[in-house]
């Protein structure tokens, strides 16, 4: 049995460095190259000497695929590719592969200029890596060799993601990356095609067990919050990452300050969020239905109440709406903010999406009254408000795709342990499907189907199809013999009398018999009705002969009322069609 | 001139041929490419014009048969041949023709060993029967040639041949002796052939048993059955066929049989899009048929149908593709009888405690295994229940709605929004549920829909009460940019029933606040706070003194009537006082003053109070109640009419324009009072005016006035009625078919100066007249009313003259006399506009208006549009239309005046005309308009108006009739008397 393996370098039981490793066919690939927000250590990224013991990828690898350009999905791909090594294709869409590099570099700077990390990658080795990433497009197959085939679908969640399945042979994986099934104010929902089938789904479960209600009543909750906020003099901290919901929270403050004519500044942090907003304005074909339609007269992203925001406005008395980055608090222009604002009650804090364990913004949703950032203790007066406006699947949604896909047996990571387990339950049986839920480092096998293909002659497929007495043909009996030739090692499909004939032998035919009550037998009758499935049967004075002799109806010696059945064993799923439509009687209606 | 009538049926073929619905026999998939045209075929000859060449001229679609009959052996020259007639010579037969050529088409068919060519005839028969008008005929000498020898070609002409049979069905020729064979045909095709030959088949036998007049149950039930069976065909067209058929036999009032069910439930999950999307409408047609039926879900528990039928929709909502979903989303809106729980279910993507049921049958607890996602760290897994609970549907079927309404297509919201009001309407609690979603659509980013979610929610208010939490959803609309929604919102709130005087306030001061903001919706608004004055009087009441500022101890400074805000707050309380007359005590004296303002100004918005109407009259001299004002405006304009009526008719010549010349004058002054009166005096002013024109007319042709200046009196008339009909609303039938009589007689007149005074006149008289007779009869049939019997008379003679030039044809320069110009005005002689004697429906009659909201006169003064000269640029115009009609939209033109004196005139797109009520038209658009080079800013006037065309003018081109379109002009709905007129400053620049 040919057997599909996958290792989870991260991302197993965990959020954060996703890095997924499968083999199939000989064949080995890396879904996503992630960093880990929560450690600034080694552990920040996979172990890739897992992969080669130390060395260099290249031989080891076929190709790296990147799902969208959050740096928990790329974070680590510059290390991988410059400092471990390896020189093959890395696959990702256009817009990520535009704002992937940006990212980086921002990521870099961050961990170089500010925590003073010297061994880290350079800006050169960003460019490097980028050299080596192939874009592709939504929906296109791209041949990574004779055998490897991928294909991107549209994922949601933010520009760009897409969901990748990879074919080799028979055996094909289709991988989520992240991905949202609720339609957003910018993006689709994640779209694939029906039935895929593939023999793995791997899909992130971020929020296994919620089932979010409304999107449209989160909105509403969270612009009345706001406003309200606002109105009593209050400012609003708004913590979000450069790119994804920052886009979406924007559209909907704007659209609402525009509705409604509000005065209040709205600022953005400046640099990487106004460069990311370009990106977006520039792939508008990745947006949904209505920024598509309307862009010719204006652009959505084209921000009309949102400012750049100065560090010296964070001292004004008036009140004001600041995204600020990062999205935990974790550092930067976020936290900075943060410790001003936080002692004042007027103010609130909206965290509108999901934190890693540690951060300061997971403390803050926690409800912590004093948190200690940089050795100082600050109390926590303001507002807190938590609003899930991450643009994952939530527990619905990821069944859904399950449906969807029809995948033969499910993975699960980018997700808690704990929920991942309760979802697993839940999906184990509402669709009867084998979920693995592997940690980081353990591998799981699947067993998939070895196929080879062999040309059949066209005289048997027909006489297989017309076995099957249902017009769907979907369980058509094949009966033929396989011959392989000694040479060649190439297979041949022969039917069995063809055989019989090579080896010298007889065939022996199998029928059965069967004798059925009737209340007339009329073969004319009887025959009129059989002619539908079978149009050249014969018509004997003492039966009739069908499916050229492969069954037989006739008398019963001195019955008057029963028909003998006699079927070649070929025929065996025809008999209750057969016994039915010859016993059956008219109609009754009811009139109702 | 056979040439060019040659041509111009060709043409009118192909067209015909694209337009009609490809059938399995359409024949603009014959390749073009080995398709030699005829037109190879011409010729130029010496004289340089093109002419058909001889043969072609003989040679027809049947000729071309007989030499196809005769290479019987030449596969290649058979086709091309047989191709030559399908697409040149098919659609020109005439009947015989088409019966000759189904004969020889038989007779190739018969002959020919070719499987192709074989199937190339019999398409050419379909095509044939289907044009032919005598089709009886060609089927009774085709059908004898239908037997067992067609089928030596083993079966692969059945698919065709089927199709033939169906149409023979279809069209009723059918002879039922073939029906044995046609069901052999059918019957060996229906499992056993490829997917065209099944297709055929349950196409054929579909048609065979709907087809029969008395529908036959016993055979329809045996249909339904192999039906069902071949639903599940490997090929999707095939299970697309059997779909449709079963899809036409629920039609109407018959359903399938309830054992065709769970089979229908299961397509809704096919593979194919077009079987789903019929599976969804047959389950519809299945909830509505069998309602109280149990049947078995999909979770093993026993439903209602109507339930289960409404469950298995729900999950339609999560379909991949987004026309399942839309359709989905529309016909769960069909699901009036659904149980509350199921349809409660639809706003919860959560299963409800009521959808769980225990392993005892009883419902579950309140408790809830998922999270919101609202907190953090609420999403920690709930300790495992105890007892295994099960779910009565399918989680995919939870909160269709909420996952409908947050699609990302906004066809599938837009269904969606509307499904959800229609279920909500009579159903208080779910209602109640619906407004927050509803409420929550007035977010959407497409205006379009935000617009929908008002419209849908309108109904619902109406029946239940709005409280507090449920109006802060809903006056959040009131702040919205697009003056659609703000209208479509004060609508709702007009109608809306609120809970308690504190809502009204905040209502009240909502609308306040978004006046101030909106200035344009100042007349909405209004009438939003005059209706919710009259229907929450008692709330009002302990709302005045706070609404007026009413001091209990100081005198109070009187408020100015200019202040909108007061305005507002006084249309509502008196509104109110209407119906509770204790208000009025409670208000301060200028109060009253301020009500006989407004009274007057604009009495639609005030109501009448007794109280205060009292006052009036012991305070004024003026004792005549209203209603004998009344009396007395109604009678001072039916004696106008009358004397009006009375001078037309009987009055000698010398008289009249001294007659008229006098009412004239009284209706001018009608005109400057109020607009009850204004209004009709001003319809008779038209009206009279068009009398005076036409005696003018006719006293004219008698005493030999100048053609020209009688031509310019006719097109003055002409105008005028035109501006009747087109101004005025409500304006009596009688008095529309007089004029119509009237246009008739004016253009008969032209006619006859016509033929008597232009060369070639005669010639081309009767086809005019014979027009003009045709558009007065379509015109009275439209207004179902007879004209008078001068006018019977006067049609019957010219119908008289006209046929007997029909008869005389050509030499029609030998007899003169038949249709004369003086013979007509001869028959005209005492013609008068036969307008009836009493008019009681004057006082209903009303302005069609236009008010211009945007541009906004005062802004407009200040504002330049600039752009590049030579280029179009656009000018936003968004205005209401009073009393016009489908047919007035039609025409509605926006005239753009130039400086230059060009004119052009713009037609708004008919998207952009939205209905308001049935007399309130808004229309929003954005006028082009382009000029060469100015120096500086200038002005261009946009009026709007009614551009017609005929039935009215005829004027004198070179030595032609033509007719001539004119614009009416609309008046404007604030000042009656006056034509609607807007300026625009605009400066066309010289481009860079």
């Amino acid at each position: 049995m040919p057997k599909l393996r996958v290792v989870p370098l991260g991302a197993g039981q965990d959020v954060g460095r996703s890095c997924i490793l499968i083999s199939m066919g000989g064949k080995n690939i890396m879904l996503d190259c992630g960093m880990h927000m929560g450690y600034s250590d080694d552990r920040r990224f996979p172990d890739f000497s897992y992969i080669s013991g130390g060395g260099p990828l290249n031989g080891f690898l076929d190709c790296v695929i990147i799902s969208h350009f959050h740096l928990d999905h790329c974070g680590a791909l510059p290390h991988m590719s410059e400092i471990v090594g390896y020189d093959g294709p890395i696959y990702m869409t256009y817009p990520t592969k535009a704002i992937v590099p940006v990212l980086l570099e921002d990521y870099r700077k961050v961990q170089t200029e500010f925590r003073g990390d010297t061994n880290f990658f350079t800006s050169q080795h960003i460019k490097q890596c980028m050299k080596k990433v192939i874009a592709v497009n939504l929906q296109e197959i791209v041949h990574v060799d004779n055998e490897l085939t991928i294909q991107a679908f549209y994922a949601g969640h933010v520009l760009g993601a897409a969901m990748f399945l990879v074919t080799n042979g028979s055996e094909s994986v289709l991988y989520t990356g992240d991905f949202n099934m609720t339609p957003d104010r910018h993006l689709g929902a994640a779209h694939v095609y029906p039935g895929l089938k593939p023999n793995l789904l791997i899909t992130e479960t971020t929020y296994a067990t919620t089932i979010r209600d409304s999107k449209r009543a989160r909105e509403r909750d969270f612009l009345k919050k706001v406003h309200e906020t606002v109105l009593d003099g209050g400012k609003v901290l708004i913590p979000v990452f450069a790119l994804g919901r920052a886009q979406e929270l924007c559209i909907l403050l704007e659209s609402y300050w525009e509705r409604l004519d509000l005065k209040y500044p709205i600022y953005f942090s400046p640099g990487l969020a106004e460069k990311a907003t370009k990106y977006y304005r520039l792939f508008i074909n990745w947006t949904n239905e209505k920024i598509k339609k309307t862009f010719v007269e204006r652009n959505m992203f084209d921000f009309k109440h949102i400012k750049p925001f100065d560090m010296t406005f964070a001292d004004s008395k008036s009140p004001m709406v600041l995204f600020s980055t990062p999205g935990m608090l974790h550092g930067g222009q976020s936290l900075r903010v943060f410790k001003k604002w936080c002692t004042d009650p007027k103010n609130m804090i909206i965290m509108p999406g999901y934190c890693v364990a540690g951060t300061v913004g997971a403390k803050v949703i926690n409800g912590m009254k004093k948190i200690e950032i940089d050795q100082r203790i600050y109390e926590i007066n303001l507002r807190v408000e938590y609003m899930s406006f991450s643009a994952h699947a939530d527990a619905k949604g990821i069944m859904q795709l399950i449906k969807d896909v029809e995948p033969k047996n499910v993975m699960f990571v980018h997700g808690e342990d704990q929920k991942m387990e309760f979802l697993k339950q839940k999906v184990e049986k509402e669709s009867n499907l084998k979920v693995y839920k592997p940690a980081n480092g353990e591998t799981i096998s699947i067993d998939t189907e070895p196929e080879i293909f062999v040309d059949i002659p066209e005289n048997l497929l027909s006489k297989s199809i017309s076995l099957d007495p249902t017009p769907s043909k979907r369980f058509c009996p094949f009966q033929a013999c396989v011959v392989m030739e000694k040479q060649s090692k190439k297979f041949e499909i022969i039917s069995a009398e063809e055989a019989a004939q090579h080896m010298g032998v007889q065939l022996h035919s199998v029928t059965f018999s069967e004798i059925i009550d009737v209340e007339e037998i009329n073969w004319t009758k009887i025959a009129k009705k059989l002619r539908k499935y079978d149009p050249e049967l014969q018509m004997k004075t003492d039966g009739i002969d069908l499916f050229n002799s492969e069954i037989l109806l006739t008398n019963v010696d001195g019955e008057s009322r029963q028909i003998e059945i006699i079927w070649d064993e070929s025929r065996e799923s025809w008999l209750s069609l057969l016994t039915e439509e010859i016993t059956r009687k008219p109609v009754k209606v009811l009139n109702i | 001139m056979p040439k060019d009538l040659k041509f111009t049926r060709k043409r009118e073929r192909s067209e015909e041929i694209t337009s009609s619905d490809s059938s399995l026999f359409d024949f603009k998939n014959e390749g073009p490419s080995t398709y030699q045209p005829p037109l190879k075929q011409f010729k130029v000859s010496a004289s340089g014009k093109v002419h058909f060449h001889k043969k072609l001229v003989e040679k027809d679609g049947v000729q071309v048969l007989r030499d196809a009959v005769k290479f019987s052996n030449d596969k290649q020259k058979i086709k091309l041949l047989l191709r030559e007639f399908t697409t040149d010579y098919l659609n020109l037969l005439n009947d015989s023709g088409q019966e000759e050529s189904v004969e020889l088409i038989l007779k190739l068919l018969n002959t020919t060993k070719f499987v192709e060519i074989a199937e190339i005839c019999i398409r050419s028969l379909y095509s044939i029967i289907e044009r032919s008008g005598i089709k009886d005929v060609l089927w009774r000498k085709l059908s004898p040639g239908f037997d067992e020898n067609l089928f030596h070609f083993q079966g692969a002409l059945d698919s065709n041949l089927l199709a033939l049979f169906e149409l023979a069905v279809a069209k009723k020729i059918f002879d039922p002796a073939q029906t044995n064979l046609a069901l052999q045909v059918s019957e060996k095709n229906l499992r056993n052939s490829g997917p065209s030959g099944r297709i055929a088949a349950i196409r054929f036998l579909i048609r065979l048993t709907l087809n029969e007049n008395i529908p036959n149950l016993e055979k329809l039930s045996e249909l339904e059955q192999e039906l069902r069976v071949m639903c599940d065909d490997r090929d999707p067209r095939v299970r697309t066929a059997a779909i449709e058929g079963l899809e036409l036999m629920c039609d109407g009032k018959s359903c399938l049989s309830i054992e065709s069910y769970q089979r229908i439930t299961e397509l809704c999950s096919n593979s194919d899009i077009n079987v789903r999307l019929i599976a969804l409408r047959i389950i519809l047609k299945f909830a509505q048929h069998y309602p109280e039926h149990r049947v078995e879900s999909v979770k093993k528990f026993t439903l209602r149908l109507h339930d289960d039928a409404f469950t298995v929709v729900c999950q339609a909502m999560n379909d991949l593709d987004t026309q399942v979903r839309a359709e989905a989303a529309r016909i769960l809106g069909c699901f009036t009888q659904v149980s509350e729980p199921f349809l409660l279910q639809t706003l919860d993507k959560k299963l409800t405690p009521k959808m769980k049921v225990l392993n005892d049958g009883s419902t579950a607890a309140q408790t809830d295994e998922w999270s919101t996602g609202k907190k953090l760290g609420e999403d920690v897994p709930m300790e495992r229940e105890e007892e295994e609970v099960q779910s009565l549907i399918p989680i995919q079927a939870c909160g269709a709605f909420v996952t409908a309404l947050e699609d990302e297509f906004m066809a599938v919201r837009e269904a969606a929004v509307y499904s959800l009001g229609k279920l909500a309407v009579n159903r208080p609690t779910f209602a109640n549920a619906t407004i927050d979603h509803l409420a929550d659509m007035f977010n959407d980013e497409i205006a379009q829909i935000r617009l929908d979610a008002i419209h849908a929610l309108t109904p619902l208010v109406i029946h239940g009460v709005l409280g507090q939490e449920q109006l802060n959803t809903i006056l959040t609309g009131l702040d919205d940019a697009a003056s659609d929604n703000r209208m479509a919102l004060h609508e709702l709130l007009s109608r809306s029933h609120l809970a308690d005087a504190a809502c009204v306030k905040q209502c009240v001061q909502i609308l306040l606040r978004t006046l101030g903001r909106f200035p344009t919706d100042r007349e909405s608004t209004y009438r939003c706070l005059a209706s919710i004055g009259l229907k929450h009087a008692h709330l009002v009441q302990t709302l005045a003194v706070e609404l007026l500022g009413v001091t209990p101890v100081f005198d109070m400074q009187e408020q100015s009537i200019e202040d909108e805000i007061y305005l507002a707050k006084l249309v509502l309380v008196l509104n109110a006082a209407s119906k509770q007359p204790v208000i009025c005590s409670l208000t301060p004296p200028y109060v009253k003053k301020h009500y006989r303002f407004l009274r007057c100004a604009s009495p639609h918005l005030i109501p009448k109070i007794k109280e205060y109407e009292q006052s009036i009259i012991s305070e004024s001299s003026v004792g005549a109640s209203s209603s004998m004002i009344d009396l007395k405006v109604q009678s001072l304009l039916d004696n106008a009419y009358k004397r009006m009526v009375e001078a037309h008719i009987s009055a000698g010549i010398s008289e009249k324009s001294a007659l008229f010349k006098l009412i004239l004058r009284d209706l001018e002054a009608y005109q400057t009072i109020e607009e009850e009166i204004a209004v009709p005096a001003r319809f008779l002013h038209d009206l009279c005016n068009v009398m005076n024109l036409f005696d003018i007319v006719n006293t004219g042709i008698r005493s030999g006035d100048e053609i020209t200046t009688i031509f310019n009196i006719i097109q003055q008339a002409h105008r005028k009625i035109g501006w009747i009909e087109s101004q005025y609303h409500g304006v009596d039938k009688k008095i529309l078919a007089a004029l119509r009589e009237c246009t008739l007689f004016l253009n008969l007149i032209q006619v006859a100066i016509l033929i008597d005074h232009i060369p070639n006149g005669q010639k081309q008289a009767p086809k005019f007249v014979q027009e003009e007779i045709l558009a007065v009869e379509n015109r009275f049939k439209k207004l179902d009313s007879k004209p008078s019997d001068f006018t019977t008379k006067l049609i019957h003679w010219l119908n008289e003259k006209l046929s007997e030039t029909v008869q005389n044809g050509s030499n029609l320069e030998e007899k003169k006399d038949f249709l004369s110009g003086h013979g007509i005005i001869a028959q005209l002689t005492g013609a008068y506009i036969p307008a009836p004697e009493t008019l009681p429906s004057l006082r209903k009659i009303s302005m069609k208006s236009v008010q211009v909201i945007d541009p906004n006169k005062d802004v407009q003064a200040e504002k330049i549009v600039k752009f590049v000269s030579g280029l179009p640029t656009g000018v936003e115009l968004n205005c209401m239309l009073h009393n016009l009609t489908a047919e007035d939209l039609e025409k509605f033109r926006i005239k753009i005046e130039y400086p230059d004196e060009t004119i052009a005139y713009y037609r708004p797109r008919s998207t952009e005309f939205i209905t308001l009520s049935n007399r309130l038209v808004r229309v929003q658009t954005t006028v082009l308009i382009s000029a060469q080079l100015w120096a500086e800013a200038s002005e261009i006037q946009l009026c709007c108006g009614v551009l017609l065309s005929s039935p009215q003018g005829i004027s004198i081109g070179a030595n032609e009739y033509t007719k001539e379109n004119f614009f009416v002009p609309l008046p404007d709905a604030d000042e009656p008397t006056q034509f609607n007129k807007i300026s625009v400053k605009i400066h066309p620049v010289n481009r860079m």
